[in-house]
């Protein structure tokens, strides 16, 4: 099947393929290898597999490098960043687009300019706000700057959709006396799934792998991240090799096991992040 | 006497309203807008996080411009790499969607390789990179070896003259699968009667490309550029678990020395003063991005859920 666009030859296109996916694919191939190999086989088998797999080196790195810990901590920092973006982007975007307040349009306005500042830019100011709020060195610390950092792009792609839902079946549930939130949750949030997957998907991935005010924030070892502790791991200890490679490939496989069960899903999520700025 | 109801029910409405938007606003103002504020107030005083506060004017912005020596090289490293992974990402971005629509077999396959690293974390990434320019085992040394160019074997990392480029070709293998998926999304918007009245027209391959599609894809590109630049002064995590913004700050990016200032010297107010300029360089190239975007319609209720894929 030849599309409009062939505009090269079929082979070449393969072979250029070819190479691409070799040069994206095979670092976290080479990971993997490394992963299963022992100490000195890193150093003598560079480019192949292990000649034994070593799949003891699995556990010991979870036990190492506490890597359980910093899972619980990710999930818990991401988990409820998620939950509470998702939660009042929905409430947020319903009033501005469903209930049409006087001055919506500012806030949305308000909403898309602050979209534009990264979280990152703030961590002066952020820190100092920390401080005085004393919740450093507390999860609530990346929690709260995480909800809103993602609130915008949220409330954006949450609005310009519910935007699209007839107002004739909003009011007429109205007239039969659904409240707000009924109508909300029972009449738009069901047919709003494309884009609340797009959220939820678009700031887990963000929160779940955001470091830079982990770094500063977080001092506490047993309430570090998942980037965080396995930056520190990989910064102390160095002494077996092939155990840094299992400790990567552990902290990575679950987000790249998810991505291949959701792939579509994933796509078009962070290409709605993307396409709105 | 008979609007008074109407204007009860207005406000009535209007309330209810506020009230959905009340717990989103109040975070937002606490922890973003807020803090947008402070940034600027805090860059007229020195402080160094602990004692108290003193107000100098615009002494910080006179040192960063005047007297510090490290920030304009702070500064010509953040652009040279942004100008690079410009380059970098759009070319091969470009070059993958261009190799992807063309709906050759297995082409799901090739999109899921490109698409993983564009998920993985900047810092595992990262870290997962610095071993493999690992001078002693890095598959980058084994290779050149291999083709038999020993004289090539280097500490890619630690060399002030091969450090930065490196970085950039990081960024380029965990972007341009990005990338790649944004061109794919203006791909499908070029309607098959175009390019079929070209190569009616006798158009050759080459020529449909630069006469057709790059044009058509010039607002993506657009779009791309801006998002690179954003993530270019953005750029902490990669450099500061690989190089730490060494040797000689050869690869120290705005945010990696705002981090340096802020918590290992303590000159929390020149902090803010830098971040402050690096503020207003980010919204401005957001803003103009946001004019030029808004008038297209950027997001559609079809897009989502049909998607790219």
């Amino acid at each position: 099947m030849k599309r409009e666009s062939g505009a090269f030859p079929i082979a070449g296109s393969y072979f250029v393929l070819l190479l691409f996916a070799f040069f994206m694919g095979f670092p976290i191939v080479w990971m993997v290898f490394n992963s299963l190999k022992t100490h000195d086989e890193v150093f003598t088998n560079i480019w192949g597999p292990p000649d034994v797999p070593q799949w003891i080196n699995y556990p010991r790195a979870w036990e190492q490098a506490n890597v359980g810990i910093l899972f619980r901590n990710s999930l818990i920092v991401a988990g409820s960043s998620v939950v509470l973006i998702t939660l009042l982007a929905a409430l947020a975007a319903y009033g501005i687009s469903k209930i049409r307040f006087r001055g919506n349009g500012v806030l949305f306005i308000l909403f898309i300019i602050a979209m534009l500042v990264p979280q990152q830019i703030l961590i002066v100011p952020l820190y100092r706000l920390m401080k005085s709020l004393g919740i450093i060195n507390t999860h609530l610390s990346l929690i709260f700057p995480y909800v809103a950092g993602g609130l915008p792009l949220a409330i954006f792609i949450l609005t310009t959709y519910f935007r699209g839902i007839p107002d004739d079946i909003v009011e007429a549930a109205r007239i039969d006396g659904c409240s707000n939130i009924r109508i909300l949750w029972n009449i738009v949030l069901p047919v709003s799934w494309p884009a609340i997957s797009a959220v939820i998907i678009f700031e887990f991935l963000e929160t779940w792998n955001e470091f830079f005010l982990a770094l500063v924030f977080i001092q506490k070892i047993d309430l570090r991240t998942l980037p965080l502790g396995i930056f520190s791991f990989m910064g102390r200890y160095m002494i077996d090799y092939s155990l840094f490679f299992s400790v990567l490939s552990l902290s990575m496989l679950p987000v790249i096991i998810i991505f291949l069960i959701f792939q579509r899903r994933f796509v078009s999520g962070l290409t709605a992040g993307a396409l709105v700025g | 006497m008979q609007n008074q109801p109407r204007i009860k029910a207005g406000l009535r409405r209007d309330l209810i309203g506020y009230c959905f938007v009340l717990p989103a606003l109040a975070i937002f103002v606490l922890f973003k807008v807020w803090p947008m504020l402070w940034g600027g107030i805090l860059s007229f005083y020195s402080w160094d996080g602990f004692s108290e506060m003193s107000f100098v004017g615009l002494e910080n912005y006179r040192v960063m411009l005047t007297q510090d020596e490290i920030f304009p090289k702070v500064i010509k490293n953040t652009l040279t790499y942004a100008v690079g992974i410009i380059v970098g990402n759009i070319s091969v971005g470009l070059i993958l969607a261009l190799l992807v629509h063309q709906g050759l077999r297995a082409r799901g396959i090739f999109r899921t390789i490109f698409f993983l690293p564009p998920i993985m974390s900047f810092v595992m990434v990262g870290l997962l990179w610095a071993w493999i320019y690992n001078p002693e085992f890095g598959i980058i040394n084994a290779f050149f070896s291999a083709v038999g160019l020993d004289s090539l074997r280097q500490s890619w990392l630690a060399n002030p003259k091969t450090a930065l480029p490196a970085l950039i070709l990081i960024d380029v293998w965990k972007w341009s699968g990005w990338h790649m998926v944004i061109y794919l999304a203006g791909l499908q918007t070029i309607s098959a009667d175009v390019i079929d009245a070209a190569k009616v027209d006798g158009a050759t391959g080459l020529k449909r490309f630069r006469f057709i599609t790059l044009p058509l894809l010039r607002s993506y590109t657009f779009m791309n550029i801006i998002l690179i630049s954003v993530g270019a002064f953005n750029t902490f995590d990669l450099v500061y678990v690989t190089t730490r913004g060494g040797p000689y700050y050869a690869t120290h990016m705005l945010l990696t020395y705002v981090h340096l200032v802020a918590f290992r010297y303590r000159k929390i107010g020149y902090a803010a003063a830098m971040t402050y300029s690096l503020f207003l360089i980010v919204f401005c190239i957001s803003l103009i991005n946001m004019f030029v975007w808004r008038s297209r319609e950027g997001l559609s209720k079809k897009r989502l859920s049909r998607g790219v894929w």
